[in-house]
C-alpha cells in the first residue's frame, strides 16, 4: 500500500479549508457540551449527527464526526470532578482522585490536568492510528472468506471474555444483536427474510435507528423515571486550571503508559474508554511510590484515567477502519456514518479512498488541539450546561433523534424501530445485560453471515478455518477468549452463591 | 422479576427467549431456497436461533448467571414508550406541525411537578423544539417532514 504525498497534502488542505476549521471547532464544542451532561456521551451525539452530515462531502462530514467524538469523550471529566457525577462512564476512574482533589480546593488543578491528559491521551492514540492502521490494512488485503469469519468470530467471542461473570448474558445480547440484523434483505441473496409480509420490514431495522434507540431512547426512558430534582453544585470553585510543569513532567511516563494501555484497549472489540481508565488507574497506582494517596486526590490518578479513556479514540478507529470492526459503541455508529457515505469500512477502504482517511487522521490530530484550547479557554462557562433543565433539554434531543432518524430514509417505520429498541435497551440495561455486545452483533453479523456462507459455497466446508495460519490464528484467539470466560465465571461463581445466600 | 425470587429474572427472560425464538425458528421454514445454494438463507438465522435456545435453556435451569441484581421497572419510563409509539402512529395522520409540539409539551411536562411555570416553560419547549428541528431539518438539509391534516 503506497503513500502518495499529494493524496496526504490534499486532505490536509482539505481539513484547512475555513469552514471545516469551523466544523470541527462546533463539533468539538458540541461534543463537549454532550460529554459535560451526565447520562449523554458520545455515542448519542455522533448518533444524532449523522443525519447531518448526509448533505455534507464525506470528508467534511466525517471529520465533524471526528470533532464530535473527541470532544464528546473528553467532556465527561469535568462534571466528575467538581460533583462527582461522571459525563461519561469513560470517566468513571477520574473521580475516584478528582473529586476528592476539588474537596482540597483543587478543582483547578485536576481540571487543568485532565484537560492536558486527554490531549495528550488523544495524540498518542492518533499517531498509533497513523503507523498501524496502514499496516493492519495491508495485512488484511491478504484476508479472504475464512480469514474474515475467523476475526468476526474473534470479535464475538471477545465479548464473552469481557462480560466477566455474566458470560452468557453478553452472549445473548449479542446474538438477540446479530438477529436483529438478519431481518430485511440478505447479503448473499438480496431476498427478505423476517419480514412477516410487511414491505417496511424488507428493508431491514436499520443500524441508526437501532443504535439511537439502544442508547439515546433508553437513556431517557431511564431519565424520566423520576420527576427532576435540584442539580448538585460543585463542592469548590475552580481556581487557575493551567496544570503546573512540576505535574506535567513528573508524570511523563503515566502519559505513555496510560496512551498505549487506553489505545491496546480501545482495539478491543467492546470494550472502550470505561475499562481502559480503569485498567490504566490501577497501573498508575502499582507504579506509583505513594500508591497510598490514590483515592485522596492523587493527581496521577485523574491523569492516567483521562488519558487512556481518550486514548481509546485512536484504538478504536484502528480496528474499525482496518477491518470494519467496532471498538466500542461510538465507534459501531462512526462506521454506520461511513456507510451512510457509501464508503465501506476496511482494507479496501486504503486503498479506494485514501483521502478520506487521511481526512479523518487530520481530523483527530486538529480536534484534540481545538478540543485543549477550547477547554482552557472556557470551561468554566461549558460547565454551566449541567444546570440547564432536564425538562428543556431531553425533549428538544427526542426530537432531534426523531426527525433525525426520519430524516435517513424519510421512513416513519424507521422512528418505531428506534422506540422498539429504546424498550430493549431499557430493559436489558434494568436487568444488567450488556448492551456493547448487542452492538457488536449488529454491525458484525452481516460481515459474519456473509463471509461464513461465501466460505461454505467456495470450499463446500469449515476446513479453510484452520488450513489457513491466519484464520487458525483467530480461531485459537477465539477459543483462548472463551476459556478465558469460562474460568472468569467459574471463579465468580462462589460469590455469586453467597450473595444469594 | 426480584433477584431473590424462586423465579429469578434470567429465567423469566430464558423463557422470553425460547418462546420468542421458536417462533422464529418455524419461521425460517417459509424462507425460500435455491438448488444452488448450499446452506440457503435460513441456515444463518437458524444457527443463531439455535444459539439462543441453548444459552436460553442454561439460563431457565441455572436461574440466575450473574452477580448483578436486577433494578425495578417505573411505569413512568414505559409511559415515555408508549407516547413514543402513540407519535409513530399518529405522525403520518396529523403530521410533524401538529404532533411534535404537543408531544415536546407533554414530555416537558412528564418530568417535572406541573404547576403554572412549567406550564409556560413547557410551551416554550415545545415551539423553540419543533422551530429548531424544522429549521435543521427542513431548511439545512432540504428534509420533507410529515404534513398529515395541513396538506
Amino acid at each position: 500500500m503506497s503513500i502518495d504525498p499529494s493524496i496526504i497534502l490534499a486532505a490536509l488542505a482539505n481539513v484547512l479549508q475555513p469552514w471545516n476549521i469551523v466544523f470541527l471547532v462546533l463539533g468539538v464544542i458540541g461534543g463537549l457540551l454532550v460529554g459535560i451532561v451526565p447520562g449523554l456521551g458520545p455515542t448519542l451525539a455522533v448518533a444524532l449527527l449523522i443525519p447531518v452530515t448526509y448533505a455534507m462531502p464525506p470528508e467534511v462530514g466525517l471529520s465533524l464526526l471526528i470533532a464530535v467524538y473527541v470532544g464528546g469523550m473528553s467532556g465527561g471529566f469535568v462534571t466528575a470532578v467538581l460533583i462527582r457525577i461522571p459525563g461519561t462512564p469513560a470517566s468513571m476512574a477520574t473521580l475516584l482522585d478528582g473529586f476528592p482533589m476539588a474537596q482540597k480546593g483543587q478543582a483547578g488543578a485536576a481540571i487543568g490536568n485532565a484537560i492536558v491528559a486527554n490531549f495528550i491521551g488523544t495524540i498518542i492514540s492518533a499517531i498509533c492510528l497513523v503507523t498501524f492502521a496502514p499496516l493492519l490494512a495491508a495485512f488484511a488485503l491478504k484476508f479472504s472468506f475464512a480469514e474474515y469469519t475467523a476475526v468476526c468470530l474473534f470479535a464475538m467471542t471477545a465479548v464473552a471474555a469481557i462480560t466477566g461473570s455474566s458470560a452468557s448474558r453478553g452472549f445473548i445480547t449479542a446474538v438477540i444483536g446479530m438477529l436483529a440484523a438478519c431481518v430485511g434483505l440478505t447479503p448473499v441473496d438480496g431476498l427478505p427474510r423476517f419480514d412477516f409480509g410487511f414491505s417496511d420490514m424488507e428493508g431491514g431495522l436499520g443500524l441508526l435507528p437501532a443504535l439511537i434507540g439502544l442508547f439515546a431512547v433508553s437513556q431517557m426512558m431511564k431519565d424520566s423515571e423520576r420527576q427532576t430534582g435540584s442539580t448538585p453544585r460543585p463542592v469548590s470553585a475552580m481556581s487557575s486550571i493551567l496544570p503546573s510543569f512540576r505535574d506535567m513532567t513528573g508524570n511523563a511516563f503515566n502519559y505513555l503508559r496510560s496512551g498505549l494501555i487506553g489505545t491496546w484497549v480501545g482495539v478491543m472489540p467492546a470494550m472502550g474508554g470505561g475499562p481502559a481508565a480503569l485498567i490504566a488507574y490501577a497501573q498508575a497506582r502499582n507504579a506509583s511510590k505513594t500508591p497510598e494517596r490514590f483515592g485522596h486526590g492523587a493527581v496521577e490518578g485523574v491523569i492516567a484515567s483521562e488519558t487512556a479513556n481518550n486514548a481509546t479514540i485512536g484504538g478504536g478507529l484502528i480496528i474499525a477502519l482496518t477491518l470494519g470492526i467496532p471498538g466500542d459503541p461510538t465507534s459501531a455508529v462512526l462506521l454506520g456514518g461511513l456507510m451512510i457515505h457509501g464508503l465501506q469500512p476496511g482494507p479496501q477502504l486504503f486503498l479506494n479512498n485514501p483521502e478520506v482517511l487521511y481526512g479523518i487522521y487530520f481530523s483527530l490530530f486538529f480536534s484534540s488541539f481545538i478540543m485543549m484550547l477550547v477547554l482552557f479557554l472556557s470551561v468554566r462557562a461549558l460547565v454551566k450546561v449541567i444546570y440547564i433543565p432536564r425538562f428543556w433539554l431531553q425533549p428538544i434531543l427526542i426530537a432531534m433523534c426523531v426527525v433525525g432518524v426520519y430524516s435517513l430514509n424519510n421512513r416513519i417505520f424507521d422512528i418505531g424501530v428506534m422506540f422498539a429498541f429504546g424498550l430493549l435497551g431499557y430493559v436489558l440495561e434494568r436487568l444488567h445485560y450488556p448492551l456493547p455486545p448487542m452492538v457488536l452483533g449488529i454491525v458484525l453479523g452481516p460481515l459474519l453471515e456473509a463471509n461464513f456462507r461465501k466460505m461454505l459455497a467456495a470450499e463446500g466446508s469449515l476446513l479453510p478455518l484452520v488450513e489457513s495460519p491466519i484464520a487458525l490464528t483467530f480461531v485459537v484467539l477465539s477459543v483462548a477468549s472463551l476459556v478465558w470466560a469460562a474460568r472468569l465465571r467459574r471463579k465468580s461463581l462462589p460469590e455469586i452463591s453467597e450473595k444469594s445466600g | 422479576m426480584r433477584d431473590g425470587s424462586s423465579f429469578p429474572f434470567d429465567r423469566w427472560l430464558g423463557v422470553v427467549l425460547l418462546v420468542i425464538g421458536a417462533g422464529l425458528f418455524y419461521d425460517t421454514f417459509f424462507f425460500r431456497t435455491f438448488d444452488w445454494d448450499p446452506v440457503g438463507m435460513a441456515f444463518w438465522p437458524r444457527v443463531l436461533l439455535a444459539t439462543m435456545g441453548v444459552v436460553a435453556i442454561w439460563h431457565i435451569v441455572k436461574g440466575r448467571v450473574g452477580a448483578e441484581v436486577a433494578e425495578r421497572f417505573t411505569p413512568r419510563a414505559f409511559v415515555v414508550f408508549g407516547g413514543g409509539v402513540a407519535y409513530v402512529f399518529l405522525l403520518d395522520t396529523l403530521g410533524f406541525f401538529i404532533l411534535t409540539p404537543v408531544a415536546l409539551f407533554g414530555y416537558s411536562l412528564w418530568l417535572r411537578p406541573v404547576s403554572m411555570r412549567a406550564i409556560v416553560s413547557g410551551g416554550f419547549v415545545a415551539v423553540f423544539g419543533t422551530g429548531l428541528v424544522y429549521a435543521i431539518f427542513e431548511y439545512g438539509m432540504d428534509v420533507i417532514l410529515p404534513r398529515g391534516i395541513l396538506g
